[in-house]
């Protein structure tokens, strides 16, 4: 989005994301991931199993996209 | 008191964000990554001795530095490659935010409230590739003491923010270090002091120790200050104050 008086003075110009929530996006998702398989290895004791990973994973690209969507 | 050019400003920031943008899902997903770093580190520090737990003030002294310094020479300096922060806080939090209407208005607003959760991430990270060194040079208790130290200080950052930028101040104006850094922020946000004084948005420890404050007092004083404004030094700048703007467009940074 545009974030500064100049980007904004042309009014109403198509919405344009920013490559920052692009780039943040995969930040995010691969920083959730990360975190989610630490805190479900730290509360199982031990690997956590296929199915608790591929839900991290799930939940990690779920924040991306989101994080993208909403232009964050 | 609002400028014609704030209320612009705000008018046109607000129709920009995206519909899928939500404030409080914004804060749950940053507390929530802080929580849970805070959360494992906690969970795999054992028996700590004191020279370990020596690193929390350390690392608040640290992180209270490192703030003032991002502050001033980054979100308030155009700097190559990091521009798109430069723009985010000093042309578009500073628009949105004077000293005359510093509050938000609705959850939406924390678009421009608290950071990227993104930005959470980099500070973990950082925080983590520091704590790998201490790990190997010393003591694996005093890693994960500095990376949970860092994430709370990330999260009480966001929160102290978001203090700053709430206009129901009932109870916050009697809690120490809150309503002190209340006031901090809000003068930090007159457009004539902005580039160079009150940086921090914790406690003004920093902003004592480099001179940046806009306090004469000393450092217990500074940190405990409340709404006292009879400190404030009367050498500051007067000119070019947001309410002298009297344009009713947008104007061009």
């Amino acid at each position: 989005m545009p974030i500064t008086a100049r980007d904004m003075k042309d009014g109403a110009k198509p919405v344009q994301r920013n490559i920052a929530s692009l780039v943040g996006g995969f930040v995010i998702a691969f920083g959730c991931f990360i975190l989610w398989i630490l805190v479900a290895s730290q509360i199982v004791g031990g690997m956590p199993s296929a199915g608790i990973i591929a839900l991290g994973a799930a939940a990690a690209v779920a924040v991306g996209v989101w994080i993208r969507l909403a232009d964050l | 008191m609002m400028t014609p050019r704030q209320e612009a400003f705000r008018t046109a920031y607000r129709a920009q964000i995206a519909s899928l943008y939500d404030g409080v899902l914004h804060v749950i997903l940053i507390y929530l990554i802080g929580g849970a770093a805070l959360w494992y580190c906690i969970q795999n520090i054992h028996a700590p001795n004191a020279l370990e737990l020596a690193v929390i003030p350390v690392v608040v002294v640290f992180a209270n530095v490192f703030e003032w310094f991002l502050h001033a020479q980054v979100m308030h300096r155009p700097r190559k490659g990091f521009m798109g922060i430069y723009k985010r806080h000093t042309l578009a939090h500073h628009q949105f935010f004077t000293e005359h209407e510093p509050f938000h208005d609705t959850t939406k607003d924390y678009r421009i409230v608290f950071f990227p959760p993104y930005a959470e991430i980099a500070f973990l990270v950082m925080a983590a590739g520091m704590g790998s060194v201490v790990s190997l040079i010393w003591s694996a208790n005093a890693a994960m003491i500095l990376v949970a130290t860092a994430a709370g200080m990330y999260m009480n950052y966001e929160f102290f923010h978001w203090c700053c930028h709430v206009r129901d101040d009932r109870i916050l104006k009697h809690i120490p270090f809150v309503n002190t850094i209340r006031r901090h922020h809000i003068a930090h946000h007159d457009t004539s002091i902005m580039m160079n004084k009150n940086m921090n948005l914790t406690y003004p420890f920093a902003d004592w120790l480099f001179g940046t404050s806009d306090l004469n007092r000393g450092l217990l004083g500074t940190l405990f200050n409340g709404y006292d404004t009879r400190y404030v030094r009367k050498d500051l700048p007067k000119v070019r104050s947001s309410a002298d703007v009297t344009s009713g467009t947008v104007a061009a940074e």
